[in-house]
């Protein structure tokens, strides 16, 4: 009897063998925490029990104060000066502002957040303002905005690197924050305290008189990581 | 003969099953997160904003003899002010000389000025709330000084209106010895006002309040006359007391004798009694013989005279005597009328109502 040769290696088993093995692989590596087991229950769940999760911002009513430091009625010297408030009327422009004024815009944020394992970043951007150069610019860089809790919501963390974003979660859903934006206009052109030489120095002098900004839209908007 | 298809595609079918399974499981498995991208927005206005600008005036209320003003502020917001800087010059297209703001400034040691925050410039000789140095060295016609008090600044509340200020120019003379040297001259006083706001803002502008400053020019007063075919008219200025006039650069440029005839039926007309010549600014008397042939001084019995001062070359502006001479002639002998009759217009003629009109 004559052995017969071994036929030659075929390329299809080796390449199924290969492709197994990462499948296997591939496996393996996807989710530790998966089980793989067959363990399997049933519950009957009602119909409408079933929900999809929701994301979103609701903005209250704004209001806007303008604080501005005077003297004080029947002030007998200069240095007799008081700071004090008023509120804008809805949708007034803050005019006649003097600087060293500051202008507050406070608006109540409201998250909707539900969802498992939901998160989320909630950010607040201001278009630039647009308007008489000086002023447009000197309002961009004095623009600021806080996120503060109220009626016991929960603290949101800051996003690191991002300015004006905080990471919301569904624990947030229904959480209320004052939004304030708060647009200072520097007393002088440095912000320190003004020299001692009326118009010298670091005083605004003519500079920022009679100039405008243009209203500014602020959007809200809260993104899913 | 046909070759029989490769068995090789039913590994690859296979391996093909088992990455979809593997995909699928992939998908399905619970991997901590939602992989959809939610997003939700609102967007809001934040106001147009603008600034104001400091609306500071500063307008004269008073000019000539005591320079005024009435400071308003209607910035919308408090202010602080102050004047600190005053400049004197010539009245322009006065005809005060650039001498004669030189001769007003260097009286004694100098002129100062003081700005007063209450009415009534007469009233406040002391008691500046601003003030410069004396200055008595001016030789190119004109001044500028600083103005300082402490502290430096007044607030000036918004809506303040005619809050008063008052420039005192303060030569250092009596009043008698500058009116002998400059009477009836013309200056512009320019004020520098500034205004900032309180602190800490930093706005601040500067307003020019400029007036006319002028000293008077008073009338003189008849006050002796002797009685002859010669006689002699003798008057007072610039005050009812003075006689003479000791300064070498008197602020009357020249004296002229005005002269008409009256009868019970006609008055004359008024004429300079140009035979006379200048009568020199410091002059306080001229002797007249009056012709004694012809008109009218062969057909009248009645001559008044005044005295008229020019405190320039040139006839534009002059002040007349306030009382005038009234003689009797009987033959060529000229009697005085015990009193002197007013004279109805004095003037000063050739001033606006800026200076002294």
């Amino acid at each position: 009897m004559t052995a017969r040769p071994a036929p030659p290696p075929s390329a299809a088993p080796r390449l199924t063998r290969a492709g197994v093995a990462g499948a296997l692989a591939l496996l393996l590596l996807t989710g530790a925490q998966v089980t793989h087991s067959a363990w399997q229950d049933t519950e009957t769940v009602p119909v409408g029990q079933i929900r999809t999760g929701s994301l979103g911002v609701d903005l209250g009513a704004a209001t806007t104060t303008v604080s501005h430091t005077d003297l004080t009625p029947g002030a007998t010297t200069t240095a007799s000066t008081r700071t004090t408030t008023r509120t804008l009327a809805p949708g007034a422009p803050a005019s006649g502002l003097v600087v060293g004024d500051v202008m507050t815009t406070v608006v109540p944020v409201t998250i909707a957040a539900t969802g498992t394992n939901l998160e989320a970043t909630l950010k607040v951007d201001p278009v630039r303002a647009a308007g008489t150069g000086a002023l447009a610019a000197e309002v961009n860089t004095g623009t600021t905005m806080t996120l503060t809790p109220t009626g016991g919501a929960p603290m949101l963390s800051p996003v690191r690197g991002q300015a004006d974003a905080w990471a919301v979660t569904a624990a947030d859903d229904g959480a209320t924050y004052a939004l304030t934006v708060t647009t200072r206009i520097r007393p002088t052109t440095d912000g320190a305290a003004r020299s001692s030489t009326v118009g010298t120095g670091n005083w605004w002098a003519a500079g920022l008189q009679g100039a405008t900004a243009d209203p500014r839209a602020l959007t809200v908007r809260v993104t899913q990581n | 003969m046909t070759r029989p298809r490769p068995r090789r595609r039913l590994p690859l079918v296979a391996l093909l099953c088992v990455l979809a399974m593997l995909a699928a499981f992939a998908l399905i498995s619970p991997g901590g997160g939602t992989q959809a991208k939610w997003a939700g927005s609102q967007q809001m206005t934040l106001p147009a904003i603008g600034t104001g600008r400091i609306d500071l005036a500063v307008r004269p209320t008073a000019q000539g003899t005591d320079v005024e003003a009435g400071v308003a502020n209607s910035s919308g917001f408090g202010l602080e002010y102050a004047p600190t800087q005053v400049r004197f010059a010539a009245r322009s297209g006065s005809t005060t000389t650039a001498e004669d703001v030189n001769t007003f400034l260097n009286r004694g040691a100098g002129t100062s000025f003081a700005v007063h925050t209450a009415t009534g410039c007469a009233s406040t000789t002391t008691g500046a709330r601003w003030s410069s140095p004396r200055v008595d060295n001016t030789t190119t016609g004109s001044l500028t000084t600083t103005a300082s008090g402490t502290p430096a600044h007044e607030p000036l509340a918004t809506g303040a209106a005619d809050r008063p200020l008052c420039l005192g120019v303060r030569p250092d003379a009596t009043t008698r010895d500058v009116l002998l040297t400059s009477a009836g001259r013309e200056f512009q006083t320019t004020t520098t006002v500034q205004a900032a706001t309180v602190a800490p803002g930093s706005w601040s502008t500067t307003v020019p309040w400029t007036s006319v400053h002028a000293v008077d020019l008073p009338t003189a007063t008849a006050r002796t006359g002797t009685n002859g075919a010669s006689f002699t008219l003798g008057w007072a200025w610039p005050d009812t007391a003075s006689s003479t006039d000791p300064t070498t650069t008197p602020a009357v440029n020249r004296w002229e004798v005005q002269m008409r005839s009256k009868t019970s039926a006609t008055t004359g007309t008024w004429t300079a009694w140009s035979a006379l010549g200048t009568v020199p600014g410091n002059r306080r008397n001229v002797t007249v013989t009056p012709p004694t042939s012809g008109s009218p001084w062969t057909t009248s019995t009645q001559f008044q005279f005044k005295i008229r001062a020019y405190p320039f070359a040139g006839t534009a502006k002059y002040v007349e005597s306030s009382t005038m001479w009234q003689y009797t002639r009987s033959g060529t002998t000229y009697t005085r009328a015990s009193t002197f009759p007013t004279n109805p217009t004095p003037g000063p003629v050739g001033y606006d109502a800026l200076s002294l009109g």
